[in-house]
């Protein structure tokens, strides 16, 4: 039978609703016009560079067709590098080369790729073969990220990264999400991966869910969800709240992943950030958004550290 | 909505957006008459005259009719006056173009049998309150009669009750006086030896214009529904009573004529019917009268249109027909785009594309639905079939799309093709409208399948298709597509609606199901 929660029910709950987000958060404080600073993955990694947020470090930009000709010259000093379009979307056109061998490039697999290929992935990406709508696009190079072992147990396959919400520099709420067997090495919820509610105090997991239902253990792995704990969890918080100076976009999504060198650093962020956040934390978003305004009108002007120690304190769970 | 006055602003715009449409919608309906519902129809009535007399050999005709001027409770439609040979002539003196119109002819010279005709429609309107309207002066001015009529006139006064009740008492008893056979040598004096009912009419007006009562003379017929028929004119007096607040008839002979919402005034007055110059005989006319029932909704622009005004002007009914009939579709578009904001921002299905759904549901509409859908699932399966294929040999996107679209054409064609060959006739309708459609569904679905996945292109294709049919289902609605071209101010309304809606923060209805566990497990918690 179809069941239906009622809506004064969920208002109690303080959980928040697609049109309740989009009127209430992100037409009122993402501006249309500051939209490429997230959507362009290239203008985002700039910004956050120039502010001193971590980030993979980028090697090199190739805009145009005919700098297609200086990529040999470009990949020279790296054994290992990322190539990403600028605008792609849900990981497509993305190149991950692990080593070099007879001078021809290694895939994570194994797999030799010739400087040829790399050349012709190049020049489809250029022309928006993985762009959002075709739209030609900028090739990124980059830092290859050494994934953090410190979530083996809990991934199957593929890289689990952190999801946090930033309202108005606090973040509100976060969750981790982690890939499984069905959502094919995939961090996304939609196609099966786990999404795990985290407790901003601590960066402990609170609970987890899978398809919308709460689950307590890795369908693969078979690990306890429950008994992860982030590391560095404090020093991520003020990375996340520091991208708020970076865009100016009040509600935002930041996508963070742990090096096992550099620590967390900044992958991506979103305009629109999902509500499935609220089902893997158990909790309603709607909450803790009221607070931070309310804390906004007594304190008017604070330093990400001030912010995220108000948000450590009040959102705790543990 | 940041702050206060940004909100009040919102209310005013949006509350006076949906008054409007409202109020101009409703104000066409009760002034105008335009119909709620497609299926009214009303009764329109043909009446003609036809005037025949044999002309002088040589000599310039000219013919002059009375005819029906403004009407309490029937609207003229449209007048015809044609007649060959004869130029027609515009009376000059607009003084008197309301009530008391005439229209004339003329011809330089004619011979032989001359028929000339004056037609008009003229239907029944919501009556206007009936006021009383002074007799025509010339009709009323004091008779100018020798003293052997002066003495006829007292002879018959003196029959006459001193003291009436009242002015219809009065008019009842001259009219009997005048009708009795021992005043016949007195009226024949008074009416100059015509016995004509026009003559004894006029007659009874001027003496009751001696007692101070005012009536009018009034010519016409009642119009009754069905075949053509003849009709005669019938004389009357118009009494005006203002205890009750109405208009009486007494014909001349004595019996009461109730004056019904159907009765045309074909002249008032006491002028000559018909003035014919260059006539060899006594000219003839005859009325006949003929109804059918119209579409209401086109009576009453033809009605609104007449009668002017700047809604009418201005408006889409002074396009030409084609493209009234272009509008007629696209003034359901907006109907399509409500369905849409309401299916996603209150109930939460998701489409592909905002308002795909809006043009696969007028691509339905074109191809009739079971076929649409038909075609719909071939064609977009197929088409993302060979996308998928395209797409394994790294085609660029828009030689993909390209290339996805020859083959939808080639689909199309092989699909009406077949049909055809196996005699389903209304099968395959392939117009330019579903095929253009078609082939961009299938490129939007195409890139959220590379975008999203296939299991969102599922969700989203299932989505637009509910939607797309409910959409069908309202705009092959005739009420639907009657309010809407009878009525384009509610798009107004609409807009105010779809305005609300886009500051509607609630729950979706998908959110209350996906929720739902949610909210349960906190409840046990």
């Amino acid at each position: 039978m179809l069941s239906l929660a009622k809506p004064s029910e969920l208002r109690k709950l303080g959980i928040m609703g697609m049109n309740g987000r989009n009127v209430d958060y992100i037409a009122r404080w993402n501006p249309r016009n500051l939209y490429p600073r997230v959507d362009d993955k290239l203008k985002t990694k700039l910004l956050a560079e120039e502010a001193g947020i971590n980030v993979p470090k980028l090697y090199g930009v190739v805009q145009y067709q005919h700098e297609v000709k200086k990529i040999p010259e470009m990949l020279e000093p790296y054994s290992e590098f990322v190539i990403k379009p600028s605008q792609g979307s849900a990981g497509k056109g993305i190149l991950v080369i692990v080593g070099k061998k007879d001078g021809q490039f290694l895939k994570p697999s194994g797999q030799p790729v010739s400087e040829k290929e790399i050349i012709r992935h190049v020049n489809n990406t250029l022309s928006g073969l993985y762009s959002l709508g075709g739209r030609s696009d900028k090739v990124m190079i980059e830092a290859l990220v050494h994934f953090s072992d410190a979530f083996d147990r809990f991934a199957y396959q593929g890289v689990p990264d952190i999801r946090v919400i930033i309202y108005k520099g606090y973040p509100a709420m976060a969750m981790m999400r982690l890939p499984t067997q069905e959502s094919d090495g995939k961090a996304n919820l939609h196609q099966g991966a786990i999404g795990v509610g985290i407790d901003i105090g601590s960066g402990q997991a609170v609970s987890a869910v899978q398809h919308n239902h709460p689950v307590t253990h890795h369908p693969d792995t078979d690990a306890v969800l429950t008994e992860m704990v982030i590391p560095e969890w404090d020093p991520l918080m003020l990375l996340a709240a520091r991208c708020y100076e970076v865009t100016d976009m009040g509600y935002l999504g930041v996508d963070i992943v742990m090096d096992k060198d550099l620590g967390p650093l900044i992958l991506e962020l979103n305009a629109r950030p999902g509500l499935a956040i609220q089902i893997a934390n158990n909790a309603g978003l709607a909450k803790n958004l009221e607070a931070i305004d309310a804390h906004i009108k007594q304190n008017p002007t604070l330093t990400p550290p001030e912010r995220v120690a108000f948000a450590q304190t009040s959102f705790a769970r543990y | 909505m940041a702050d206060k006055s940004d909100k009040i602003q919102f209310i005013v715009i949006v509350s006076v957006l949906a008054v409007a449409g409202i109020a101009l919608a409703l104000y066409k309906h009760i002034k105008y008459n335009f119909p709620l519902t497609p299926q009214q129809t009303q009764e329109v009535w043909t009446v003609e005259a036809k005037i025949q007399f044999t002309a002088k050999k040589d000599v310039p005709v000219s013919v002059s009719l009375a005819v029906p001027g403004e009407q309490r409770t029937l609207t003229l439609l449209e007048e015809d006056y044609a007649s060959t040979g004869y130029s027609f002539v515009r009376t000059d003196d607009p003084s008197d173009q309301i009530l008391h119109r005439r229209v004339e002819w003329a011809r330089k010279s004619a011979s032989g049998r001359q028929t000339l005709y004056y037609r008009v429609a003229v239907t029944t309107t919501s009556a206007n309150a009936p006021n009383k309207v002074k007799p025509d002066p010339l009709e009323l001015s004091a008779p100018d009669w020798t003293e052997q009529q002066q003495a006829s006139a007292k002879k018959i006064f003196a029959e006459c009750d001193p003291e009436p009740t009242d002015d219809e008492s009065l008019i009842r008893q001259l009219l009997s006086l005048i009708n009795r056979e021992s005043f016949k040598s007195d009226v024949a004096m008074l009416t100059g030896d015509s016995s004509t009912i026009l003559a004894r009419a006029r007659l009874a007006q001027q003496l009751l214009y001696q007692k101070d009562v005012q009536v009018h003379l009034v010519r016409g017929f009642e119009l009754e529904e069905g075949q053509s028929r003849r009709v005669s004119l019938q004389t009357y007096l118009a009494y005006f009573n203002e205890k009750a607040s109405k208009w009486q008839g007494f014909s001349i002979d004595e019996t009461e004529l109730p004056i019904e919402s159907n009765y045309l005034i074909w002249q008032r007055g006491g002028q000559s019917l018909l003035e014919v110059t260059g006539a060899e005989d006594k000219p003839q006319i005859t009325f006949t009268s003929m109804s059918d029932a119209q579409r209401a909704y086109q009576l009453s622009k033809n009605i609104a249109m007449r009668k002017g005004g700047w809604l009418f002007d201005f408006s889409i009914y002074s396009l030409p027909l084609e493209q009234q009939t272009t509008f007629k579709m696209l003034f359901l578009v907006p109907i399509g785009a409500l369905i849409v904001v309401i299916m996603r921002s209150v109930v939460g299905l998701k489409t592909s594309g905002t308002f795909m759904p809006i043009l696969i549901a007028m691509a339905f509409v074109n191809t009739r639905l079971m076929t649409g859908l038909f075609l719909f699932v071939v064609i977009v399966s197929a088409g993302l079939l060979i996308r998928s294929y395209l797409s394994r040999l790294n085609l660029l996107l828009v030689p993909r799309i390209s290339a996805v679209l020859v083959v939808v054409l080639i689909l199309m064609a092989v699909m009406s093709i077949l049909s055809h060959k196996f005699g389903i006739q209304q099968g395959m309708r392939a117009t330019l409208f579903p095929m253009i459609i078609l082939s961009w569904t299938v490129e939007r679905l195409s890139i959220a399948w590379e975008e999203e996945g296939p299991r969102d292109v599922l969700i989203q294709t299932l989505g637009s298709l509910v939607v797309a049919i409910i959409t069908y289902g309202v705009m092959s609605s005739r009420h639907v597509s009657h309010l809407m071209f009878s009525f384009p101010e509610l798009l107004l309304t609409l807009l105010a609606i779809i305005m609300l809606l886009g500051q509607y923060t609630g729950y979706r209805l998908s959110e209350l199901m996906r929720f739902s566990s949610f909210a349960k497990r906190q409840k046990e918690a």
